[in-house]
């Protein structure tokens, strides 16, 4: 604010009520019209407002701030409550380590890899066979 | 000073004795609300209901859509009570919302209208077929669009609602001394165009 807006500010400040410009205001309200304030049902306006609030405090939002207050602490017991039940409950039976197919396990042992397909393929025609075999019918 | 001038008093933030107490009151009933109690929401739409009509009915021009404008803007500030500044006057707060949507109303209409003319259905009364008094209203017409939407509320509410400068202030949130300053060059401009007209 410059040295002159603060002068004004003071000078807008201190000054009385400004008088009312009466051909100004008989100009403007020729133009405008008077405010019909005599003419609104407020009784009714205020329904129709009262209406369209309740309308919007069903709005999920504000069932969610309504319940905040009780829901929150449900929801903490509830998550106390399960804590307290998985730390009390028995201890599963501890499963045993997999084991990863033949191939990969020559393969993590270092086996070099074609050693690895190698013995891989044979197990395959093995099993195949054992399958073939058994498929066949008995003479 | 000009029209775009910085009005005195920068934002020019009400401080009244007797402020704090409507702050205070406004935030326990904001409070109340905002906590479910429809008593409260009652007290603060019959508190504010009036001043919002007017400067609704400032903003469009009709009973009908100034009661529209109320009832969407009371809406629209329930919705986003939360956001509302516990410890301030709420009627300030409320008639920035009802400016706004009584702005959005007048926008639209005058789009529409401007549709109607150019589609030729509009019913309005050609200038030329008034008189003098028609070219009169047109240079106010003018002048009032040349003013700030503030400053035209302002200038109504002051030389046509006869509301002194404190009760404007208490409205919109500003303090008397910027009403005045408002008021000043609203009026400055609105002369120089009803002189303009006489010269």
């Amino acid at each position: 604010m410059t040295d002159a807006d603060a002068n004004d500010a003071g000078r807008w400040e201190v000054a009385g009520e400004p008088a009312r410009d009466a051909e100004l205001g008989a100009r403007l309200r020729e133009l405008l019209g008077d405010a019909p304030a005599e003419s609104v049902d407020w009784i009714a306006l205020s329904a129709r407002i009262a209406r369209a609030a309740s309308a919007v405090e069903t709005s999920w939002w504000s069932y969610v701030a309504r319940w905040n207050r009780t829901l929150v602490p449900v929801a903490l017991a509830a998550g106390i409550a399960g804590a307290v039940a998985l730390w009390r409950a028995p201890a599963p039976p501890a499963a045993e380590p997999a084991r990863g197919p033949d191939m990969v396990t020559a393969v993590i042992g270092g086996t070099p890899s074609t050693d690895a397909a190698r013995t891989f393929a044979q197990s395959l025609v093995s099993v195949a066979t054992v399958a073939t075999v058994a498929s066949e019918p008995e003479e | 000073m000009s029209e775009t001038a910085t009005p005195p008093g920068g934002s020019g933030e009400a401080r009244r004795e007797g402020e704090v107490t409507v702050a205070d009151r406004d935030g326990t009933l904001v409070a109340r609300t905002l906590a479910g109690d429809s008593s409260a929401c009652d007290t603060l739409v019959q508190l504010y209901m009036r001043s919002a009509f007017l400067v609704a009915f400032r903003g469009v021009g009709n009973r009908e859509d100034a009661e529209d404008v109320v009832q969407e803007s009371f809406v629209a500030a329930l919705e986003h009570l939360g956001s509302f500044e516990i410890g301030r006057p709420f009627g300030p707060w409320l008639m920035r919302v009802v400016m706004n949507r009584a702005a959005t109303l007048r926008r639209r209409r005058a789009l529409r209208d401007t549709e109607e003319e150019r589609d030729g259905v509009s019913t309005r009364p050609s200038a030329l077929d008034e008189s003098e008094r028609a070219d009169l209203r047109e240079h106010l017409v003018r002048a009032l669009g040349m003013l700030s939407e503030r400053q035209r509320l302002i200038v109504t509410l002051f030389d046509v609602d006869d509301r002194t400068s404190t009760e404007i202030g208490e409205m919109l949130g500003l303090s008397a001394g910027t009403v005045r300053w408002h008021l000043h060059e609203a009026r400055r401009t609105l002369r120089s165009a009803l002189s303009s007209f006489a010269g």
